[in-house]
């Protein structure tokens, strides 16, 4: 029997297909991308009586519809109250254990090696579990996430190789707004606030690791499982921790 | 003398088209890798306030963590008398005479949008992870923005972001 030659089937309308395809993805994507500013919303908490916070500890920011007032004061440039939560954030800081009155908060040094005794003792934890047979489960997983966080906190406290100046944990810096006040004075602060950590943490940054916290956050983000990096985000964001409390508005 | 042309006048030799395809399928990958799908056209105006360093949304968006609510004056001019307005997956939500909606519709949709998803996404991303993008329009009253946020601590999804556009 002879040999029969397969067709060759015709590609020359692949092109079109092809064409068509790109058509449709170019006209239904977006090169825009959608940036916001992420929030937490704190869980709802029952208290009797709400704690009394020292006044240095808070940075009050207000906005009604024309104005801007931080700490009870008119503050006529926006753009300048990144400048005043980065004073917020670093007035005491080179001032530990001094004595001073002032309205900023104060800043006291973690203790790394209670940070060392957790991470221990959460790793003691974990491999007991490990040992016993058990692998996954709710328990497990609580664990380890113990375990990891711990990790993360002893590796990057340390990491900073001398001790760690901390601000006070009650320094928040606090939004109110009145109801009627427009979304983008609301956002306005939130950008200023987001700046003013930038500035701090991208300074800290540069100085400790000789690269931007940008870069670094980025690429964190990219490569989850590269611990060191993980660390180091850590570590800037212990230095100068996003803490803001938004409260509701009254009219 | 014409011993050298044969056949005539033979037109330009045709190009070789056989690499248009390879071509082609680059660039429509690019698009495809380099953008991702537009949401649908919201039924409300939007005005965004402009805002320097904010987050990427973008990585949310390909694991479809977010969901997107949008809070502005109605496109529909006859419409237009319903004032600043929430607008769920399209559907608008406007606000009664005393400026309350129709108690819990954020938080509602949000658990149903939740429920929706298949168990292996839920356990690999829980309702508090889940953000809520909040994109409202500059002049919209920051009330409510509150009242959002509100119903969505009420049923604990605890993410939630303001939207800007990026600056630089």
């Amino acid at each position: 029997m002879a040999k029969r030659e397969i067709p060759e089937v015709n590609a020359g309308s692949m092109a079109d297909i092809a064409f068509l395809l790109l058509i449709f993805f170019l006209v239904t994507t977006t090169m825009d991308k959608d940036t916001a500013y992420l929030r937490t919303i704190p869980q709802k908490i029952k208290v009797d009586k709400p704690i009394e916070l020292e006044k240095k500890n808070v940075l009050l920011i207000k906005a009604n519809n024309e104005q801007f007032f931080i700490r009870g004061k008119i503050f006529d440039n926006p753009d300048l109250i990144s400048e005043y939560i980065i004073k917020f954030y670093q007035f005491n800081r080179n001032r530990i254990g001094e004595i001073y009155n002032s309205e900023f908060p104060l800043y006291f040094y973690t203790n790394i090696a209670d940070a060392e005794a957790d991470f221990n003792s959460a790793m003691e934890k974990l491999n007991k579990l490990k040992n016993a047979g058990v692998s996954s489960g709710p328990k497990y997983d609580m664990t380890n996430e113990i375990f990891l966080k711990a990790e993360k906190t002893f590796y990057g406290l340390k990491l900073y190789g001398a001790p760690v100046p901390t601000i006070s944990g009650e320094a928040h810096i606090r939004i109110e707004v009145k109801e009627s006040t427009p979304y983008s004075t609301f956002a306005k602060i939130q950008a200023e606030i987001e700046e003013a950590l930038f500035i701090l943490r991208e300074e800290e940054s540069k100085k400790l690791f000789n690269e931007g916290y940008g870069a670094l956050s980025r690429k964190a983000e990219q490569e989850k499982g590269n611990k060191e990096l993980g660390y180091k985000v850590f570590l800037l964001e212990h230095l100068y921790p996003q803490r803001i409390i938004e409260v509701a508005p009254k009219n | 003398m014409s011993k050298f042309r044969k056949g005539g006048r033979g037109g330009a030799p045709a190009v070789n088209t056989s690499s248009l395809p390879d071509i082609v399928f680059m660039l429509l990958f690019f698009f495809m890798v380099a953008t991702t799908s537009k949401e649908v056209d919201p039924t409300v105006k939007i005005d965004y306030t402009p805002g320097q360093k904010s987050r990427d949304l973008t990585p949310y968006k390909q694991r479809s963590e977010v969901d997107f609510i949008y809070l502005g004056k109605p496109r529909n001019k006859s419409r237009e008398s319903m004032g600043y307005v929430l607008s769920l997956d399209n559907v608008l939500q406007g606000a009664k005479d005393d400026g309350l909606y129709t108690s819990n519709i954020v938080g509602r949709w949000k658990l149903d949008k939740y429920n929706q998803k298949p168990p292996r996404t839920k356990e690999s991303a829980p309702l508090a992870t889940i953000v809520t993008c909040v994109k409202a329009d500059k002049n919209s009253p920051s009330g409510m923005i509150f009242k959002i946020r509100k119903e969505l601590q009420d049923v604990q999804a605890y993410s939630i972001a303001y939207a800007v556009k990026a600056k630089d």
